[in-house]
């Protein structure tokens, strides 16, 4: 029961893969970091678990089921992804951007209501909820679809765990609103949510994540625990950055600090 | 700004409509006073000069500007929620310039056509025309503005030079036209009421039946395409059923909007807007509003076009360009930061 892609080869160009050979599964209830180089594949990989993207070779699955023969909305009650970046150019109110999020869902609109002012509260947007999307910073807006991408995969589903799936959703964020993300992210978690991210920053990915997957090239070089994977010459090797890798002085894991 | 309640909008415009709709009776080059018009709308048109005039010219041009004006409004909320951009509207995508170029076509160059049908089938022939140049043309802007993914901006690009190509199809016919068919010609790029019959108000207002319902079921997903693609994907909608579903629903609206009346610029574009700037951009609420103030600005419109040179009318096109162009530029200067 995961969200998996088996010996993935995907081109967005001919002749030119993107991705190679890559094999991943998110587990139900773990953080799966996603780190590498730009231009690694890794919006690619998280497009093509998503389904958006189809591979030339392999497959990707949701509940051991192709995740091509999901019905649109039986798939996006189970599945929710936050893209890089976000255009929209029309005047919505905050607490309209979030309802978004329950779509998929037939919960009716008192709980629907419900769970999207619980998603606000937990992304410190509640003081926000009436204002147009136009009127609060990138930062808040990039809370905001996290918010809605949250609401979305709110309650466990009987089709089994739900899965989120995260490009970059630190970018535009203050260091407190980081933590406060992974804090977030941690509790969905506990829940049984398997969630795979795209992140730059590898002391949060050391922090929170309890696996790292390590992209090159289109190819995955690294996987396994922080601790396994944030190795100095790793870093080195694939980041073309010369680190030092030590212990957190107060967390049990890893930290990156470049030379 | 501040958003205004939705019940307060509708109470003000169901307001506004009867006094509006009273007024539009009631103006045209002959007088009708307020108790003839009043006995002829509850007794029928009677055998009376003035009931004849109530209810063969102006009840169903009043009807017909209603519809019209509703079916543009509606469709400028689809197309507009297509490329996610509020600047859009039909005449844009080429769906206006397609209708008017293929029923052009037939008046100039075909003119003997109507004659082949069988009569009853006549009054279906223009309109049949216009929804299918309205719906080639948008098919084809389209094709031309694909890329990996749709960009609005490649599509509008598309767009401009259909419509740069449909505005010398135009003239050519124009150029060939006889004097009798000019002024027809005329007729259709400016846009009029004046040619308002029963079976016009009868097919526009089916069209306007099946086509507003089938767009208020479209209102979520709208709503999430304005995210993006990916984004309405990943809520669980099919993205190109749903952008199909859009094209076909605008080309008809359009379509049947351009057959009977000619191109009516700005409304599509305008009333969105306005709108957007009262109530917000949810299409639950969006669709709907804009209808009934579609509606209403038309028949304003048609009432201005019908009282500035009275007893002498003008194209109703005429007026919303004149009025919708300066509001276009506002607009534009208004969402300055938001396009860049």
């Amino acid at each position: 029961m995961t969200l998996r892609a088996d010996q993935l080869t995907l081109s967005l160009l001919p002749g030119q893969p993107v991705l190679t050979d890559v094999s991943i599964a998110v587990a139900p209830g773990k953080i799966t970091a996603l780190i590498g180089q730009n231009g690694a594949g890794k919006s690619t990989l998280l497009k093509a678990l998503s389904g958006e993207l189809t591979p030339e070779q392999g497959q990707v699955s949701l509940h051991d089921k192709p995740i091509r023969d999901w019905q649109g909305q039986d798939r996006a009650r189970l599945l929710s992804v936050l893209p890089q970046q976000h255009a929209l150019n029309f005047e919505f109110r905050v607490e309209e951007v979030v309802a978004l999020g329950r779509y998929p869902h037939d919960t009716g609109h008192q709980r629907d209501s419900q769970i999207v002012q619980e998603a606000l509260a937990l992304c410190d947007l509640s003081q926000f909820s009436k204002r147009s999307i136009d009127d609060i910073s990138g930062g808040e807006r990039q809370r905001v679809h996290l918010a809605r991408v949250l609401a979305q995969i709110w309650e466990t589903q009987p089709e089994g765990p739900c899965f989120l799936l995260l490009d970059e959703p630190t970018t535009g964020l203050d260091l407190s609103h980081q933590q406060a993300l992974f804090k977030a992210v941690q509790h969905f978690a506990r829940r049984e949510v398997g969630i795979l991210l795209v992140v730059h920053d590898l002391n949060l990915a050391a922090r929170y994540a309890d696996q790292v997957v390590l992209l090159h090239q289109g190819h995955i070089v690294e996987q396994g625990t922080s601790d396994q994977v944030f190795q100095t010459d790793t870093l080195q090797r694939y980041f073309d950055l010369a680190v030092t890798v030590q212990r957190h002085p107060r967390h049990d894991c890893p930290l990156i600090i470049p030379d | 700004m501040k958003q205004v309640p939705a019940a307060w909008l509708w109470a003000g415009l169901i307001g506004v409509f009867a006094v509006t709709l009273l007024a539009s009776l009631a103006t045209g080059p002959t007088h009708l006073p307020w108790s003839g018009l009043l006995k002829h709308l509850v007794t029928g048109p009677g055998d009376d000069l003035q009931g004849l005039i109530l209810w063969q010219i102006r009840i169903p041009r009043t009807l017909l500007a209603l519809c019209v004006g509703a079916l543009l409004a509606v469709c400028g909320v689809l197309i507009q929620g297509l490329f996610r951009n509020p600047l859009a509207e039909p005449g844009l995508m080429g769906v206006s310039s397609g209708a008017t170029l293929m029923v052009v076509v037939v008046l100039v160059l075909a003119s003997n056509l109507p004659n082949a049908l069988p009569v009853a089938l006549r009054p279906f022939l223009l309109p049949l025309v216009a929804f299918g140049g309205g719906l080639a043309a948008t098919r084809l802007v389209m094709l031309i503005g694909q890329s990996s993914h749709y960009s609005p901006l490649r599509l509008i690009l598309a767009g401009v030079a259909f419509n740069m190509v449909a505005a010398a199809g135009i003239g050519l016919c124009a150029y060939l036209a006889t004097n009798e068919q000019l002024r027809t010609l005329t007729f259709w790029s400016l846009g009029s009421f004046a040619a308002a019959s029963w079976s016009g108000v009868a097919i526009t207002a089916a069209v306007l039946a099946i086509i507003a319902p089938l767009a208020y079921r479209l209102w979520r997903p709208l709503n999430a395409l304005l995210l993006g693609e990916s984004e309405c994907r990943h809520l669980g909608f099919d993205v190109p059923v749903l952008k199909r579903r859009i094209v076909y629903l605008s080309a008809a609206g359009v379509g049947a909007a351009v057959a009977f009346t000619g191109i009516i610029g700005f409304i599509g574009l305008v009333v969105p807007h306005i709108v957007r700037m009262l109530t917000g951009a949810d299409h639950r609420r969006l669709l709907p509003l804009s209808l009934a103030l579609g509606a209403l600005l038309t028949l304003w419109a048609d009432w201005l076009a019908r009282s500035v040179l009275s007893p002498a009318e003008l194209p109703v096109g005429i007026i919303t360009s004149l009025l919708g162009g300066p509001f276009f530029i506002y607009l534009i200067h208004r969402q300055r930061g938001r396009l860049s």
